[in-house]
């Protein structure tokens, strides 16, 4: 990647250049005027399915109505909230778990299987102990988002390679130095990869949540509008969502370039 | 099929026999380590229901969630939810596989797809499946059909995205190859394409079933009326927790067999297509 060289912003314009895609687009706005004709003329004859036309204009409504700036506030601080604890508590555990072979070997099969159950059958469970209420809606968050975290780190903490670890040896570092000169940089790319999955599930759980227990937020407001048959507010909140995943990932993308160069740089030369 | 494939059967079968016996040594260290590792797990549990009390209605025993499953059993609810689940499940499975694989290939080999129908799958791909439930439900109604069209929008693209990248990458010699040997196009996509491209695509299903399994599960706890999820939805709603513990014990079971198949068409693959 020599793009990454020449520093961050021309690289970023080159890569948005390269992205507009006048072709993908037209294809786009030709299947959604597809879908408004067949609504139109009543080829596809579902009661409820909107047009897209009728998506685009209930934005105005959902912007002005009172609910929706605050829902969205309430889902992406929990996201980001349960998400940051629960990341940084699975730093810490995959570093006892990646440094010590006894805590590795008698643990990790434990940590497989838990990862292994699907997390969304976790939300059951969350409402018994904790009631319809936004502590069950971050615990939920802050559960999925362990593990990826978890199991990605210590990949990339036991990964490091044993040389590197002599080197530290052979300089004499200290066992903190060596943590935090050697070990978490080499860690870093896998728990990154870990970092994003680990958000996007955050997002997608607190939005479950919402939709089936706890009366907050933009999953909630999408099962109202389900009360209030009004599929096309239904829509235009799921594009937000859509649109907030992709916005929540850009910007993870962008700290981890800013923040630690040599990182993404691997990223992007495994991807 | 026939071409690529018989070529290595005489090698495959010459090499089971080694194979297997090294992966036997190998497996009797894992299986070790993979039993030191449950200790923790096993621990808690056995703490659990040494302290805990049966009837708590937040953290009942593990005999209490035994109990709980074994009701819905006698109760005759709890293999037809199982089979619906996997059903759902399967189904989703083959039409991702099916769906995504011709796309793909298209988006993989023609440059003009491949930039046409981008966005839009980027798009819908960045959507998450949950949103989609309850729109579908108003829309479609609650049928095994809306569950089916939830899990596809959901799960379609690890095997389209792996096929696709697979396709780009393929040897160009393969598709002289057909000019060379004079192939029709059925015979170059059946005897050349197919074969090259179907590491690619079960890997892509590897990646692709267990997520297959979680918005399966997902799309019946939302709805709260079928399978497994629906089961413990209710199980929820009527403050039955030890069943709800049971259940998601569960499912986690028919998620680790369904890891294990995986695990096995992976070990199989490596070994065999490789």
């Amino acid at each position: 990647m020599t793009a990454v060289s020449t520093g961050l912003a021309p690289a970023a314009l080159r890569q948005h250049a390269r992205k507009v895609n006048p072709l993908g687009l037209l294809t786009g706005v030709v299947l959604l005027a597809v879908w408004q004709l067949l609504v139109a003329v009543k080829a596809l004859n579902l009661k409820y399915l909107p047009t897209p036309w009728q998506i685009i204009t209930s934005y105005g409504e959902l912007f002005t109505g009172t609910p929706f700036p605050g829902a969205l506030g309430h889902t992406v601080s929990v996201t980001l909230i349960g998400w940051a604890v629960a990341s940084a508590a699975a730093i810490v555990v995959a570093l006892l778990l990646g440094l010590s072979r006894i805590a590795w070997n008698w643990s990790m099969s434990s940590m497989e299987l838990l990862r292994a159950l699907p997390a969304i059958t976790m939300l059951p469970i969350a409402v018994v102990i904790f009631g319809l209420s936004s502590t069950m809606e971050l615990v939920l968050v802050m559960y999925v988002s362990f593990w990826p975290v978890l199991i990605g780190t210590a990949r990339g903490i036991r990964s490091v390679d044993p040389l590197l670890r002599d080197v530290g040896d052979t300089l004499r570092l200290g066992r903190l130095a060596v943590i935090r000169k050697i070990v978490l940089p080499a860690a870093a790319p896998l728990c990154v990869v870990g970092l994003r999955i680990s958000l996007t599930l955050a997002l997608v759980l607190a939005v479950v949540a919402e939709i089936v227990a706890n009366p907050a937020g933009i999953g909630y407001q999408i099962a109202f509008e389900q009360q209030a048959l009004r599929p096309d507010l239904m829509f235009a909140c799921i594009f937000v969502v859509g649109l907030l995943g992709i916005v929540l990932n850009a910007l993870l993308v962008l700290a981890v370039r800013l923040t630690m160069p040599g990182v993404s740089r691997t990223l992007e030369d495994a991807a | 099929m026939t071409t690529v494939l018989d070529q290595q059967t005489p090698s495959t079968q010459a090499g089971k026999g080694r194979g297997s016996s090294r992966a036997a040594r190998g497996g009797g260290k894992a299986a070790v380590r993979f039993l030191t590792g449950l200790t923790p797990l096993v621990l808690l549990l056995v703490i659990w229901q040494l302290v805990g009390t049966y009837a708590s209605p937040y953290f009942p025993t593990p005999k209490a969630w035994w109990d709980g499953v074994g009701a819905l059993r006698t109760a005759g609810q709890l293999w037809p939810a199982i089979g619906y689940t996997l059903r759902t499940f399967i189904i989703a499975l083959v039409l991702n596989t099916v769906i995504g694989s011709v796309l793909g290939f298209l988006m993989g080999g023609v440059r003009l797809a491949d930039r046409s129908l981008g966005p839009t799958t980027e798009f819908i791909r960045a959507i998450p499946a949950a949103a989609l439930v309850p729109v579908l439900v108003l829309i479609m109604g609650i049928s095994e059909t809306t569950d089916v069209a939830v899990v596809v929008a959901g799960t379609l693209w690890p095997v389209m995205i792996s096929t696709r990248s697979a396709m780009r990458r393929m040897n160009p010699v393969l598709r002289d190859v057909a000019r060379t040997l004079r192939l029709s196009r059925r015979d170059w996509l059946v005897k050349v394409a197919f074969p090259a491209l179907l590491p690619s695509i079960l890997v892509g299903i590897q990646v692709m079933a267990p997520m297959t399994l979680i918005v399966t599960l997902l799309v019946e706890i939302v709805t709260g009326t079928s399978g497994v999820g629906g089961l413990l939805s209710s199980a929820e709603q009527n403050f039955m927790s030890a069943q709800v513990y049971g259940l998601v014990c569960v499912a986690g079971l028919i998620a680790l067999v369904i890891n294990v198949c995986v695990h096995l068409i992976e070990h199989y693959t490596s070994r065999h297509l490789r």
